[in-house]
């Protein structure tokens, strides 16, 4: 995951695209943060009636307690597998508010 | 002899037949198995349907960043979208605190059911798009009164 977090506008303007053709992009072996239950995982994304859905492997869990609404929203991610968006600007900003699980 | 040889083809014919078929099916199972082991779908709970197929139409929990013109840092919006009716709903699942604005329901343009609130918008939209468009403006203007008490009417977008 943390490939995604610490991804730079033009990747995030290639993931956009590739998207369009409206299949699901999954990812293998994604560096999870310390916090997680295991070390890497696939994650997946698709574009899905107009809306960006962002898909991970169920069964993980964080055993982080203090982050605010990100790791809300992160353990939200984890325990539903999937976190959808009507924007692909906020599923950029939602991966970029991630970053503090790896310091 | 002439027996045995021909006994001797049987048998690579068959390994060589279900090297094949294996070699076939792990293709397959690695381009459609991966995608169906994949999906949360199969596993209903109250937050995490995309879509039903047995005549309620949902699609959700879907995220929202409100657009922020005062920096605040709580921004975010969940809704469930449904159709009731041929008209699609927003159900709000989480938004910002009120802050102690007034939190009433013709203020803050929502309908309540009990603990169940959804956006309150006429005509209500017959498209899942239009109703993410509706809510996408909302939040907008939900947030701008949360921050400065300015009405929906009055606000300048």
């Amino acid at each position: 995951m943390r490939e995604f977090i610490e991804g730079n506008d033009n990747q995030f303007s290639d993931l956009k695209r590739r998207l369009q053709d409206g299949l699901l992009h999954v990812y293998k072996n994604c560096e999870l943060p310390a916090c997680c239950s295991k070390r890497s995982c696939r994650i997946g994304f698709e574009m899905d009636n107009n809306a960006y859905v962002m898909l991970i492997d169920l069964g993980i869990t964080c055993s982080k307690s203090k982050g605010g609404i990100s790791l809300i929203q992160f353990k939200q991610l984890l325990s539903d597998g999937q976190f959808i968006f009507i924007d692909f600007n906020d599923l950029k900003v939602f991966l970029k508010s991630l970053g503090f699980l790896y310091k | 002899m002439e027996g045995t040889y021909e006994y001797m083809w049987i048998i690579i014919g068959s390994i060589l037949l279900v090297a094949l078929i294996k070699v076939i099916y792990q293709i397959y199972k690695n381009k459609v198995g991966e995608r169906s082991t994949y999906r949360p779908v199969q596993t209903p709970t109250a937050n995490s349907n995309r879509q039903i197929s047995t005549g309620i139409r949902e699609f959700g929990p879907v995220n929202y960043y409100a657009n922020a013109r005062h920096n605040q840092k709580d921004r975010w919006f969940q809704f469930m979208y449904r159709e009731v009716n041929g008209e699609w709903l927003a159900y709000i699942l989480r938004m910002p605190s009120l802050n102690g604005r007034d939190g009433d329901l013709h203020l803050t343009h929502r309908y309540k059911n009990e603990n169940t609130y959804w956006i309150c918008y006429d005509p209500q939209p017959r498209s899942l798009e239009g109703i993410q468009s509706v809510s996408r403006a909302w939040a907008d203007r939900e947030l701008e009164y949360i921050s400065t008490g300015v009405p929906f009417e009055e606000q300048r977008w």
